[in-house]
């Protein structure tokens, strides 16, 4: 008899990989036969992790049907078998199992960082009047840090009216293609996800943000979107003051402060 | 490490699910404790950790764990354990459980509570790790019996042997499954009394009672339905044998509204009651 390393190996090499090495280290019966017992196992893994991805992944199981969808998730439990403790990761790149031009891989990131951004870390959003007690000269100088739930996807599927319908029980709008790509952001405020597309001039702004610029550096870069000079304080205020609104900034840092 | 002499007892719970996390909040409905699913909160933060600290704040809470994997010969992972440990300081648990089973080798997870072979080489090899992982958490674990459709050919023993032996190698407690003892006692054609008049009482800290479906030949331990009469009467025989036991309902799936399960715990309580006036003198 196999020692107790060698049967779990062969015990999960006949659920993973259909090597029957394990059958001969199994007690049987007429009635009930080594395989119809290690079948229970089998079965029910599949099931375990098929299920977890159907609740990860709802529209696209909606819209895939139920065969269509097992079929792929068997194939990525084959080619991926889960190493998380918790099987709430598991559906992390379950994506590649689509090209990336398709419509639901597309889809499948989206539902993808809906479920990160769902218990991604907390953190307290900075307040407006926080930020009024700054020092007009030191307002150049300011870095900004992101909220840890922020994620940012750009989309050339119409994903986001086809997911609203779903949930909203209405009629789905026909799968269009998108020109030019349209930049989206995920993220939560307190509890309560949040997503919405952003205005080209919103994107520039945000990914400066993310990368550390500070808003000196930002306000100059916004003169590629803002036809007159005068007008970019007033235009970085106003993105400022919505990104704050919508929670997602949670800490600055004038340069003294660094 | 945190040994007690006296048993603690917490009364009558129930696993906490999302679903009822609202009704419990604004209700409070008269529970005495509540079971959490330890892998549901080792999340960064959002909604699990925040309805977790607000219950907390007015419920008892225990842990159950599905991913210790207390039975693998993969080396234990710290970083889960660290985790788990993380988590308990957070919430202060009445104690903190698992299973006595493997989940997967050679770092995989198979997210099942598979099947130990009954041997005295598995009984030193999860009597160790089960003390070292108790010398990590600085408490005791209750580690809890599986439901299993299968028997390895090497096995030397009987399964409450088995569990039995590795409690008191590992002076560790006991978490009793009454529905994975019937479920097994079907599968594998033995006597549930003979099963729970085996175990060491001063050990069982805490019972499980769960619904199961049938499946041909066999019983699944599949948590989706209400507690059926074999599992209420053998619970009853339980009692007879082991006193009063913090007990409650486990249900992972099609679970119903609140009140239902407060109504089957309403009759794990009277049976609970009948047993101990009419055994112990007690009610
Ligand atoms: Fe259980």
């Amino acid at each position: 008899m196999p020692n107790l390393q060698k049967l779990q190996k062969q015990f999960q090499d006949y659920i993973c990989d259909d090597k029957i090495h394990i059958r001969d280290c199994i007690v049987s019966d007429i009635k009930t036969p080594t395989d119809e017992r290690l079948n229970i196992y089998r079965d029910a893994y599949y099931l375990r992790l098929i299920e977890s991805l159907t609740i990860d992944y709802p529209v696209l199981y909606a819209k895939l049907g139920d065969k269509k969808f097992s079929t792929l998730a068997h194939e990525y439990i084959q080619s991926e078998p889960s190493c998380f403790k918790s099987i709430r990761w598991y559906g992390a790149h379950f994506c590649k199992m689509f090209a990336t031009s398709d419509f639901y891989h597309e889809l499948a990131i989206f539902e993808w960082l809906l479920t990160e951004v769902f218990d991604a870390e907390n953190a307290e959003p900075v307040t407006i009047e926080s930020m009024a007690a700054i020092p007009f000269d030191a307002w150049p100088t300011l870095t900004f840090q992101l909220t840890p739930s922020l994620r940012r996807m750009d989309f050339s599927w119409n994903i986001v009216p086809v997911w609203k319908a779903f949930y909203e029980k209405t009629r789905s709008p026909k799968l269009k293609q998108i020109f030019p790509h349209t930049p989206w952001i995920l993220w939560r405020k307190q509890l309560e996800t949040q997503f919405c597309s952003l205005p080209k001039e919103e994107n520039y702004f945000l990914d400066a943000l993310q990368r550390g610029k500070n808003f000196g550096n930002i306000c100059e870069g916004l003169s590629d979107f803002v036809k007159k000079q005068e007008d970019i304080p007033t235009q970085a205020a106003i993105i400022l003051k919505k990104f704050l609104d919508a929670g997602l900034i949670v800490s600055f840092a004038k340069k003294s402060d660094l | 490490m945190q040994t007690s002499s006296e048993k603690k007892i917490l009364g009558f719970g129930l696993g906490l699910r999302s679903q009822h996390y609202e009704t419990i909040l604004e209700k409070k409905p008269k529970i005495d404790w509540f079971e959490i699913l330890t892998e549901n909160y080792l999340v960064p933060g959002g909604k699990p950790l925040h309805y977790l600290d607000r219950i907390r704040e007015h419920y008892p809470l225990v842990m159950h764990g599905v991913s210790l994997s207390i039975g693998s010969t993969d080396k234990l992972d710290t970083t889960y354990l660290q985790e788990v440990k993380n988590l308990a300081k957070r919430i202060e648990p009445a104690w903190v459980s698992d299973h006595l089973c493997w989940t997967g080798v050679n770092g995989k997870n198979l997210h099942d509570l598979l099947p130990l072979p009954y041997t005295e080489e598995t009984i030193n090899h999860v009597a160790n790790r089960i003390q070292q992982v108790q010398e990590f958490l600085g408490q005791q674990l209750l580690i809890e019996n599986v439901s299993s459709y299968l028997t390895y050919q090497h096995s030397e023993m009987t399964e409450w042997e088995f569990f039995a032996a590795i409690a008191k190698k590992a002076d560790c407690l006991l978490l009793l499954d009454v529905n994975n003892v019937y479920v097994s006692s079907v599968n594998h054609h033995f006597d549930p009394l003979d099963y729970i008049h085996h175990l060491p009482v001063e050990r069982i800290y805490q019972i499980h009672l769960a619904g199961h479906s049938r499946q041909g030949h066999y019983i699944i331990d599949t948590h989706d339905a209400p507690v059926p009469a074999e599992v209420w009467d053998l619970y009853a025989n339980t009692l007879k044998h082991t006193g009063f036991v913090s007990t409650m309902i486990e249900r992972d799936d099609n679970i119903p509204e609140l009140d239902e399960l407060l109504t089957e715990l309403g009759q794990a309580k009277a049976i609970c009651k009948k047993i101990l006036a009419e055994e112990f003198s007690l009610a």
